[in-house]
């Protein structure tokens, strides 16, 4: 567990690995600007000095503020929005029910979630622990 | 050109069909030799057609292999050993089947010369990929998987609609090759959106988060990697330079950007960044440039490492701990601090740092876009990188591995490092994504235009600067605003909400107005059609009872008799039978032409 003592370390340290990072912005952003030649530049604007840092950094707020902002509008929604009975989905599913089917843990699933349900007890690999229970 | 040439696919799906019988002990050795096989044999396949097989009026070809294919079979076959090994100690052999059989789709897809054998195998993919689905066992894992399955079935009918239009128009045949994308036709367009939609480019893309944060822990790792690149090749062969799929694929690479911000579970999250990622090749593809299509391949071939990476990263931490929200999970650097380092690697990969894969392969797309003087293209697929950095290079990592949140006390419990073999997959993984972004050559010698290709140096000090500053002043962003994009325990809603809820809407259709309407015929029916019918019924039972039912009984006697044996023979599990059932259908098929050919000769 080496790596884990080198991640506690560093955790300790939080102040000084902070210290770099912001060291290694202003290098880099530096370095940039001083030595790198815009020979190679595809378009005029990134003459613009620290073009792409500002680009980057602005270009990160916009997207994490649009997004937000598009997610409130309504598409962020609850958990279970999908999972609401739909009783007759059971009758068209011409479903059977299987004695022993795996009980359904999420809120609102009823008979019909049963019969539909794979009746397999927590088949081998199927994304849980070895010996864990079904919790959804 | 030789009769025995033996398909990569006949391979997977023969070594699959043997599977059963291979004795417990002998099982994991075997599970890594087969597609072990598969590489090899596609490594030392020479270029030119084969396997070309006479139907009807038809020449089907099996076996094209040229310089857009190999580099395609290459990759998949890589990558098939790399998700055998990570599911190495899966017991249940159906698992195993159905990702062989999937990945035997995608490879017969690849080689495929005409769109009779691209079809077949097309389907072939879909049909046994939502096993992976349904293997996971949970509720909401069977109807995810019966979305995904009716929703690659419609692309698969605007395929084969495509197709039939298409090649019976005059002057086609049955081909693939690149089509006429200057003036496309009906039958073009049915094509592409059959493309498009495994593809997953919106507004055709809402079956793959459904499905790829529903499957089991290792059928996503194969998911990610086979459907949508298949598809990217398909593009690749047959619309290079259709402009529209310029916008397409920059809308993709933007759209995956933003619902990644949104999402909860880390799986869904990556599997956002797979529509993102496939916009830059789409893109690749509509610029249709030499340099691009090689961008559009190499990037595919990065992707297919660095995502199944990811999904091996994020797996893992749902096959030991149970959960994939991020507000379920936290500080697991403890625990796992090796699966840690792994998921980090593919997320540099994946956000193009210096030194990793996407480095050298997204950057061609993007110049390929300046270069064609599209500058919208250049800035907006720089912009999406950013926002690929930030959300799996950092907001994965970091709500996972670090963060404020901890995990409930049975989550904390059971994580710990994965089995070896899981280890053992991500190892390869990482070392190759960091072998393919030091190593330029490796990559680029496979592509289909090598000589331009060799003259592509990502390494300017620019190019490097240009994205550093990008990159660390995304990160400098991310932090400042880390409580902003604390997750929510929501769910984003997403276009699949319009087959998912839309049935409510036809629900009411076909309770109120279509009910009244049936039930007025009914009675029209009734009073003009009911009553003469029952004189005619009359007679006709007098011959029914006396001459009929002597005959029909004997026959129903057969069949009850045949069908108790049936019964007895299956299960009851849907998913089985329909497993059993598509697995016939296959060896039927195979069989079919097989025997067809023997006799055309």
């Amino acid at each position: 567990m080496k790596l884990a003592q080198l991640i506690e370390f560093l955790r300790g340290r939080l102040k000084a690995v902070k210290l770099v990072g912001i060291g290694l912005l202003v290098l880099v952003a530096a370095l940039g600007m001083l030595l790198v030649s815009n020979e190679h530049a595809h378009t005029a604007v990134e003459h613009i000095p620290f073009f792409w840092s500002i680009f980057g950094f602005v270009g990160c707020v916009l997207i994490i503020v649009l997004s937000k902002w598009y997610g409130h509008l309504g598409i962020m929604t609850r958990e279970d929005y999908y999972d609401d009975p739909p009783a007759q989905l059971a009758s068209a599913a011409g479903a059977r029910p299987s004695p022993g089917a795996a009980t359904s843990g999420s809120g609102g699933a009823s008979e019909h979630s049963k019969a539909l349900d794979n009746s397999k007890p927590a088949a081998p690999g199927d994304g849980r622990a070895p010996g864990g229970g079904k919790h959804d | 050109m030789t009769d025995l040439w033996l398909h990569p696919s006949l391979i997977l799906i023969l070594g699959s069909l043997l599977l059963l019988a291979v004795p417990a002990r002998l099982k994991r050795g075997y599970l890594l030799l087969i597609p072990i096989l598969l590489f090899a044999r596609i490594l030392t396949m020479h270029r030119g057609e084969f396997g070309q097989v006479h139907i009807l009026n038809w020449t089907l070809v099996f076996g094209r292999v040229d310089g857009l294919s190999s580099v395609f079979g290459y990759i998949m076959s890589l990558m098939c050993i790399l998700g055998t090994l990570y599911g190495l100690h899966v017991k249940d052999d159906a698992q195993h089947i159905a990702s062989w059989f999937y990945v035997a789709g995608s490879v017969g897809c690849i080689y495929a010369g005409d769109f009779i054998t691209l079809f077949l195998f097309w389907e072939l993919m879909a049909f046994s990929s939502v096993f992976l689905i349904w293997f996971r066992g949970r509720r909401e894992s069977l109807f995810a998987g019966y979305r995904y399955l009716l929703v690659h079935v419609v692309g698969g009918l605007a395929l084969l609609a495509g197709m039939v239009l298409h090649c019976n128009a005059p002057g086609h045949d049955w081909s693939f090759n690149l089509l006429d994308v200057h003036h496309p036709t009906t039958a073009i367009y049915l094509i592409m959106a059959g493309f498009l939609l495994n593809a997953a480019v919106p507004p055709l893309h809402a079956w793959l988060p459904d499905a790829y944060g529903e499957a089991t822990f290792n059928g996503s790792v194969f998911m990610c990697a086979f459907t949508t690149k298949t598809a990217v090749y398909a593009l690749c062969r047959g619309f290079a330079g259709m402009e529209i799929l310029i916008v397409l694929g920059v809308i993709m690479a933007l759209y995956g950007v933003v619902y990644a911000v949104l999402e909860n579970d880390c799986r869904r999250l990556l599997a956002y960044h797979i529509i993102s990622q496939v916009g830059y090749m789409v893109a690749g593809v509509g610029l249709g440039t030499q340099m691009a299509i090689n961008g559009a391949c190499a990037h595919a071939f990065a992707h297919i490492l660095y995502k199944g990476l990811l999904f091996m990263g994020c797996g893992s931490v749902l096959y030991m701990t149970g959960e994939s929200k991020f507000t379920e999970l936290g500080g697991l650097w403890k625990k796992m601090p090796w699966t840690f380092v792994f998921t980090l690697i593919g997320g540099l990969s994946i956000s193009a740092f210096p030194l990793f894969s996407g480095f050298v392969s997204k950057s061609m797309i993007v110049s390929a876009g300046f270069e064609e003087g599209k500058l919208w293209v250049g800035f907006l697929l720089l912009l999406a990188s950013a926002g690929t950095f930030l959300h799996t290079g950092l907001k994965v990592p970091y709500f996972i591995w670090f963060g404020k949140n901890q995990p409930r006390k049975e989550t904390w419990d059971r994580a710990a490092e994965p089995p070896w073999n899981m280890n053992a997959a991500m190892i390869v993984a990482s070392a190759l994504c960091i072998f393919i972004g030091c190593y330029t050559p490796y990559l680029y010698k496979m592509l289909p235009y090598p000589e331009v290709a060799a003259e592509y140096h990502p390494y300017t000090a620019y190019h490097v600067f240009e994205t550093l500053q990008i990159l660390l002043f995304t990160g400098l962003g991310f932090f400042l605003l880390l409580k902003k994009l604390v997750p929510d325990p929501t769910i984003s809603l997403d276009l699949d909400w319009f087959y998912r809820k839309g049935w409510r809407v036809f629900l009411w259709v076909a309770r109120k107005p279509v009910q009244a309407t049936d039930t007025l015929v009914g009675e029209l029916y009734r009073v003009a059609g009911l009553v003469p019918l029952m004189l005619s019924a009359r007679v006709a039972g007098l011959f029914d009872n006396e001459v009929i039912d002597g005959m029909v009984d004997g026959f129903a006697n057969s069949i009850r008799g045949f069908s108790r044996r049936l019964r007895l023979a299956q299960r009851g599990q849907m998913q089985q039978n329909l497993a059993f059932a598509f697995a016939v259908a296959a060896i039927l098929i195979i069989a079919f032409l097989w025997y067809s050919n023997a006799f055309a000769r």
